[in-house]
């Protein structure tokens, strides 16, 4: 196996130490930070791929985006910016008044595992957090979810105060969670609505790849 | 023998006034006249128009309805009044991005704590005290006051306690952004009420002096204005919102000609002295844009025919760049024969420049400053005022002004912004005027000044002339273009790259590739409207391998639509929930008079609906419409449970001098 195919295998099994010691030796044999940024990446996109056929679990994934991540933090310091932030930068969080947390970091993870820089807000996010996070981080596009019903309403919250802050057009915006449809995103003028993970990471790439 | 009732309508174009009688019985135009557009006194063209029309004694005027290009023209040359902003809880960093400080034309700029969230709910209560301070400081210096409050659409009380201080204070006009729009966007907000404020006197100097001219000729009736969404309003109405005309007379292009061809489907063109107006007509209306008007360089929330104006007329500046690239527009000149009319002795000027041979200089053949406006008290230079002393009496060329002030650097970027001096210079009128009929002017100066021109880039006059016509007929096919595809995909063709401008060349027939063929094809007809068309739109349907319909009138195209159009307001009113605290639900109504709560959303739609007719029926009354009819619209998004609903309520009538049945 060549080392990034060593590399590439250790993400698909989500080996979240065994990474820290591949990049390494990955880097010391010479190898560019941004190859092992591609490898990263194609790995991730398999993984999305596996998932999405149903050949992986979510645990799984969520394993294999720890060890992207974690390879991540070994070689961002030797990529330029503009490798670093890739392909683009993506706002992620949960609306105000729902902590759910799990679905909407996975996604964010995936996001990331495609190659997007993402700054993940947390959950329980204000309309004006995320707008002070338009206005300060500058993303191309922010993502936000919910899997309440009662809290679809600070999906609308946030695009209005986009709106009012004259930042709308400046930003994509696409949303998810289980009781998100694309009816539901056109209504409140979103630019994009995903089902799952996968798919998310399609509409970014559509929206802004 | 009885009398009989006649619409008047007038349309104060850049260059031309036109007035038209229109007989309310059957529809047709029996009479029509054109006059000179008079820039530094609206009122003088109009009543000069009105003098050629032939109004006899038994006719009576039942109605007079208006629409100029004043208040687009005051703001893409940025003239006005003077305006004090006070910004109501606006974010600093959003200030500051959208450099608000520097680009609104005020006088005088104050952010004060206040504002409102998206509920409507206080974020910071209103800094009273501020707020005196600022209106102290402010009253004396401005003419008008803008008044633009963070979320103000969902709340509207901190723009109201500020606009009562300030009539505390006395009589200076006030305008809020949610008076002016129901429209989140906090940034287009506060441009439209800049915008609208300084408008104020603008407006208002207009509606004086028309209204004086109507009485000097016995004429006692309705005035009213037309709105940029084609609309008809009240001479009050238009006094405080002056920012809702702009781009009324491309509006009432647009229904003029669909009332003159009978066409419902296309592109209309209207070119003026100052502008060329492209709009797209579907089913006998122009196609609006929701998301508000762009005049000048402003995104506003001003909800108007959507055109696309192109800074290009018969009185566009022609200009020649340092690498001798003819240009013509965007900035308008007062072309050499208008000029020259006044003063004669602008043509020794030119004649003497050619005689003495422009060679190697590198500056424009030749261009003139005039002074057509007092200074009130604005702060100028010693340099400005020198310049200013010089133009006392009469038009002076750059070239002799430059030797009379000893320097070589002549900057009037303020003088000509204010208003107080205007540039007169070549332009296609000039250069077309012996084809143009009666339109009067010194015709000796415009050949000179063409002649120099011509000569300056070693051409002919006739070959100066198709260059000039061919650039401009290019553009406008390319903005037709552009246009159409903006409508339905929201992308622009412009800028275009490189390869790209290889294919649009190919498409104006330039030829630069050979063994490629472009054809811009555009599947309806031209209605072309405005006095110079003939010169350019049928070259432009040509370029698209379309008709070029000329109406009959056309050349009165917008004074007829002025006629014809009606009087309509529309009003939103906004109904979300509100989830509070321990998950209690609440529904808030909001509308220009304030935020409601009710318990249901049931009972809030209905409160929402009863005032929006409310609120549409009253402004149309007060924007002068008789027998309205009501349309009610509603938008409905679900929210899981619960769920935003916007009502609109569209109130239309016939305004109340016209004394028939449409």
């Amino acid at each position: 196996m060549s080392s990034t195919e060593v590399l590439m295998q250790l993400v698909i099994n989500g080996d979240t130490e065994g990474i820290v010691g591949g990049v390494q030796a990955a880097l010391e044999d010479g190898l560019e930070a941004k190859i092992v940024l591609h490898a990263l990446v194609e790995a991730m996109d398999r993984v999305g791929e596996e998932w999405r056929v149903g050949n992986m679990f979510i645990p799984e994934v969520l394993l294999s985006a720890k060890a992207m991540q974690n390879g991540m933090a070994l070689i961002r310091p030797q990529l330029t910016s503009s490798e670093a932030s890739m392909r683009g930068k993506v706002v992620i969080g949960t609306v105000q008044g729902d902590l759910h947390d799990i679905g909407k970091s996975l996604v964010g993870m995936m996001i990331e595992g495609a190659g997007f820089e993402v700054i993940d807000l947390g959950v329980d996010v204000s309309a004006t957090k995320f707008v002070e996070a338009v206005k300060t981080l500058q993303p191309d596009l922010i993502a936000l979810s919910t899997l309440l019903t009662t809290t679809l309403s600070y999906m609308l919250d946030t695009i209005n105060s986009l709106k009012e802050a004259g930042l709308r057009s400046e930003v994509k915006v696409i949303i998810g969670g289980a009781p998100v449809t694309q009816e539901f995103a056109d209504a409140i003028g979103a630019d994009g609505y995903a089902p799952d993970g996968a798919s998310a990471v399609l509409k970014v790439r559509e929206l802004i790849g | 023998m009885g009398q009989s009732v006649r619409l008047l309508g007038i349309d104060a174009g850049g260059t031309y006034t036109d007035a038209v009688l229109i007989n309310p019985q059957n529809g047709t135009v029996s009479h029509k006249a054109k006059a000179l557009t008079t820039p530094y006194d609206l009122s003088i063209g109009i009543g000069n128009a009105l003098d050629l029309l032939i109004i006899g004694e038994e006719t009576k005027i039942s109605l007079v309805s208006i629409s100029t290009t004043l208040a687009t023209n005051s703001i893409v040359e940025e003239h006005g009044g003077r305006v004090g902003l006070i910004l109501i809880g606006y974010d600093g960093d959003l200030i500051k991005r959208n450099s608000l400080e520097t680009r609104l034309p005020v006088s005088a700029f104050y952010l004060i704590n206040g504002g409102h969230d998206v509920k409507g709910e206080v974020v910071n209560p209103l800094d009273i005290q501020a707020a005196e301070q600022a209106v102290l400081e402010l009253y004396p210096l401005v003419d008008a006051f803008a008044v633009s409050g963070y979320f103000s659409v969902l709340n509207p009380e901190h723009e109201i306690k500020v606009r009562d201080i300030i009539n505390r204070h006395g009589g200076k006009p006030v305008v809020c952004g949610h008076e002016i729009t129901n429209q989140l966007d906090a940034i287009k907000r506060v441009a439209t009420v800049v915008l609208n404020a300084r408008l104020l006197p603008v407006i208002g100097q207009l509606l004086d002096g028309v209204r004086n001219e109507l009485q000097k000729r016995s004429i006692e009736a309705p005035l009213m204005v037309l709105k940029g969404d084609g609309s008809l309003v009240d001479e009050k109405y238009a006094r405080l919102r002056p920012v809702e005309t702009v781009l009324s007379g491309p509006a009432a292009s647009a229904i003029g000609a669909h009332f003159l061809s009978q066409l419902d489907n296309a592109v209309v063109v209207d070119m003026g002295g100052t502008t060329t107006d492209i709009a797209n007509l579907e089913d006998g209306l122009p196609w609006t844009n929701p998301s508000g008007a762009i005049i000048g360089s402003w995104q506003t929330s001003v909800r108007a025919a959507d055109l696309r104006s192109i800074g290009l007329g018969g009185d566009s500046r022609i200009s020649v760049d340092r690498g001798r690239n003819l240009t013509v527009g965007p900035k308008r000149a007062i072309p050499l024969f208008r000029l020259g009319e006044s003063y004669p002795h602008i043509n020794n000027e030119i004649e003497a420049a050619f005689h003495a041979g422009v060679g190697e200089r590198h500056i424009y053949p030749i261009e003139f400053l005039v002074k057509v406006r007092k200074m009130e008290d604005l702060k100028l230079s010693g340099v400005e005022l020198d310049i200013i002393r010089s133009l006392e009496d009469g038009p002076k060329s750059l070239t002799s002004l430059e030797k009379e002030l000893n320097t070589v650097l002549i900057d009037t970027k303020n003088l000509e912004a204010s208003g107080i001096l205007r540039r007169s210079s070549l332009t296609p009128t000039d250069i077309l005027w012996s084809d143009l009929s009666d339109i009067g002017g010194n015709f000796a100066a415009a050949k000179a000044g063409s002649r120099l021109m011509a000569d300056y880039l070693g051409i002919s006059v006739m070959e100066l002339r198709e260059r000039v016509v061919g650039l401009m007929v290019d553009t406008i096919t390319t903005e037709i273009f552009n246009k159409l595809m903006h409508d339905e995909t929201h992308q622009s063709l412009l800028p275009a790259m490189q390869p790209w401008k290889y294919l649009i060349d190919q498409a104006l027939n330039h030829s630069c590739l050979k063994a490629i063929d472009v054809k811009f094809i555009l599947n309806k007809p031209i209605i072309a409207i405005g006095a110079p068309v003939g010169a350019f739109l049928p070259l432009v349907a040509q370029q698209l391998h379309t008709n070029c319909i000329i109406p009959p009138h056309a050349e009165v195209g917008n004074a007829v639509g002025v006629t014809v159009a009606l009087v309509s307001q529309s009003v939103e009113v906004l109904v979300q929930p509100w989830v509070k605290g321990s998950g209690t639900v609440r529904y808030l109504i909001h509308s220009v008079s304030g935020r409601e709560e009710e318990y249901s959303l049931a009972r809030a739609v209905k409160r929402a609906e009863a005032l929006a007719v409310e609120i549409a029926r009253k402004a149309a009354y007060q924007a002068g419409a008789r027998n309205v009819e009501i349309k009610l619209e509603q938008k409905k998004v679900v929210l899981g449970n619960l769920a935003e609903v916007t009502i609109r309520a569209t109130a239309k009538g016939p305004p109340k001098g016209l004394r028939y049945k449409n």
